[in-house]
């Protein structure tokens, strides 16, 4: 479990502590404080050397550099690396790391920008020159613990494409370690496609009823949920809320989209729960599509999950309500460490923190800690 | 939620009161709780107001610039003034040999400005209410002596107040006599009963607007 994490030089970080983490850690502070920039660092730290983070990272947040397209040459989709950088700034030398404090080791990723050299990464340097004459103006090392992989090309906009991307990543495939992924959760939750693949995981195991019990807390007629093939090949569903049925007691099944939001969001929260064992979960604004008198039932949900699978989650909010069902949820021991609420600042070298019994009392004397 | 980033502690809503009374003469203080220029939060005892835990998760509270605690010297001084000085320390505050006759304002940890008055006049033993007994207004001075007379003669004739609440009965007592009569100590500067302008007011008016920079 990561006690203490330090972030260098990524984005907005210029130099971040967050000491005082728990096992369940709430990241709260205004619009733009960097609390999604620390999920990211987060998911980074854990993705080691395998480069899928970096991507999903950078094209969700629609980093892509303005391509001209150009006559006879295949599109390639990239992501800029530019933004990932303080001050916005890609040039030879920068730089910037991440690091955490467990209980008895230390993790650490570095991600640097340096000189061209065609002789370290052949293979990667040829797929650029093929297509830019001029040829790679710098690389992006990636160090993780120590060790520095071989440095990855850029193009003349500083952006990372996508072939080269796949390339590098089939290089680092053996020493990859699928399992270390963090598993992230945006707000915009899961589509179909990826909640049927988390779902195989858990299907026909005591997790699924878990699922079951944790969408009973919107809906308390829910019985059953089960994935459906085959829509998909004529025509595909519709929209992204599709691919389950629900059974609600004395009905027909009828489809998942039929039902709110937050059933959706729930059952995106239950899966990614149930089936990560003792990893790193990241949930973009946790409260997204749940009523406030759901949230209490939400995090004793989170909070038993991750003690009975030995993970560590990192959620961010800006929902008061959302503070106060986790105070609920809180031990007035001044030993329990088991969940923390973090006060990120722009600006600021330390966030804020605070133990489980001073999100008690702060609940109690209605202080404003957001 | 409240958010206002001046907050003032505390022991109970009759200093609450008087404290809102009192400084709406000085400064414009708004009618709804959203319109203080600074939060008073009323704590129900000096031992909440002066607990080391609860400042330390204070003081963390989101945009708070600065915090004021008001709190009673009762029946010694100096013993509160110790566990004000402890307070002070553990805050990473310098506190003075000996606390300042105009209240206490002081460098703590963080960026946030602190300060502290001791009730009534930051060096006697007393309470708010010996605090208002000094802005008696000059003209009501004989029916306030002859309340104290009273306050003493109902002892003798089985009344049950505790000593170190005598003060309290005087005031109280005094308000009683008053148009409209048993106002409590907040309606008294608004009606006039207390002095807004006394000395011993001046000097903790100093100290709030010096404190609050209001």
């Amino acid at each position: 479990m990561i006690h203490s994490i330090k972030i260098k030089g990524y984005r907005a970080f210029k130099n971040l502590s967050v000491n005082g983490l728990g096992r369940i850690n709430l990241l709260v502070g205004k619009n733009n404080a960097g609390k999604s920039s620390l999920l990211e660092a987060l998911s980074l730290l854990c993705s080691g050397n395998n480069l899928t983070a970096l991507w999903q990272i950078l094209a969700k947040r629609g980093e892509q550099p303005v391509i001209d397209m150009q006559p006879g040459r295949p599109f390639q989709q990239e992501v800029d690396i530019t933004h990932i950088f303080t001050g916005h700034q890609a040039h030879i030398g920068s730089q910037f790391s991440i690091d955490a404090t467990n209980e008895k080791t230390k993790r650490s990723i570095k991600y640097d920008l340096v000189e061209p050299n065609p002789d370290e990464n052949p293979i990667l340097f040829n797929m650029i020159t093929s297509q830019e004459p001029a040829g790679a103006p710098m690389s992006l090392k990636i160090t993780v613990q120590g060790v520095s992989m071989p440095p990855i090309p850029l193009t003349q906009r500083g952006s990372l494409r996508n072939d080269v991307f796949n390339q590098a990543l089939n290089i680092t495939r053996s020493t990859q370690q699928q399992s270390d992924l963090a598993q992230y959760l945006t707000t915009e939750s899961l589509n179909f496609q990826q909640l049927q693949f988390l779902w195989n995981e858990i299907t026909l195991k005591p997790e699924e009823k878990r699922v079951v019990e944790a969408l009973k807390f919107i809906d308390s007629a829910i019985e059953r949920i089960a994935p459906i093939m085959g829509q998909q090949f004529f025509g595909g569903f519709s929209n992204n809320r599709g691919g389950f049925l629900i059974k609600r007691k004395e009905e027909d099944p009828i489809p998942i989209g039929s039902l709110g939001d937050g059933i959706w969001r729930m059952l995106a929260l239950a899966v990614i729960l149930s089936r990560t064992k003792s990893g790193v979960i990241l949930i973009d604004e946790i409260d997204t599509g749940l009523h406030y008198t759901v949230m209490e039932k939400m995090w004793t949900f989170v909070n038993e999950v991750s003690k009975e699978f030995e993970t560590q989650v990192f959620a961010t909010t800006h929902s008061y309500d959302c503070v106060l069902a986790l105070a609920r949820i809180c031990s007035e021991s001044e030993s329990a460490k088991d969940i923390s609420i973090q006060r990120i600042e722009p600006g600021k070298d330390q966030a804020i923190p605070f133990s489980e019994s001073e999100i008690k009392i702060a609940a109690q004397q209605n202080m404003e800690i957001r | 939620m409240g958010n206002n980033p001046k907050l003032l502690l505390v022991e109970d809503m009759d200093t609450q009161g008087a404290i809102i009374g009192l400084m709406r003469h000085h400064i414009n203080w708004g009618n709804s709780k959203d319109e203080w220029p600074i939060l008073i939060d009323s704590l129900g005892s000096s031992s909440k107001v002066l607990n080391k835990r609860l400042l330390d998760v204070r003081l963390k509270q989101s945009d708070l610039n600065t915090l004021g605690l008001i709190v009673d010297a009762d029946s010694d001084f100096d013993s509160r003034w110790n566990t004000v000085r402890d307070i002070c320390s553990s805050l990473g505050g310098t506190p003075p040999p000996t606390f300042p006759e105009n209240g206490l304002i002081l460098d703590i940890k963080g960026p946030v400005r602190f300060g502290v008055w001791i009730m009534p006049n930051n060096k006697s033993s007393g309470m708010i209410e010996t605090f208002c007994q000094n802005l008696v207004p000059d003209n009501a001075k004989h029916s306030w002596s002859f309340a104290r007379e009273c306050v003493d003669e109902a002892r003798k004739k089985g009344a049950t107040y505790k000593d170190a609440h005598v003060d309290k009965s005087h005031i109280h007592t005094w308000l009683a006599w008053q148009d409209p009569p048993g106002e409590r100590i907040g309606i008294a500067f608004t009606k006039g009963f207390l002095d807004p302008n006394a000395p011993t007011a001046t000097q903790f008016v100093q100290w709030f607007r010096e404190l609050f920079q209001c």
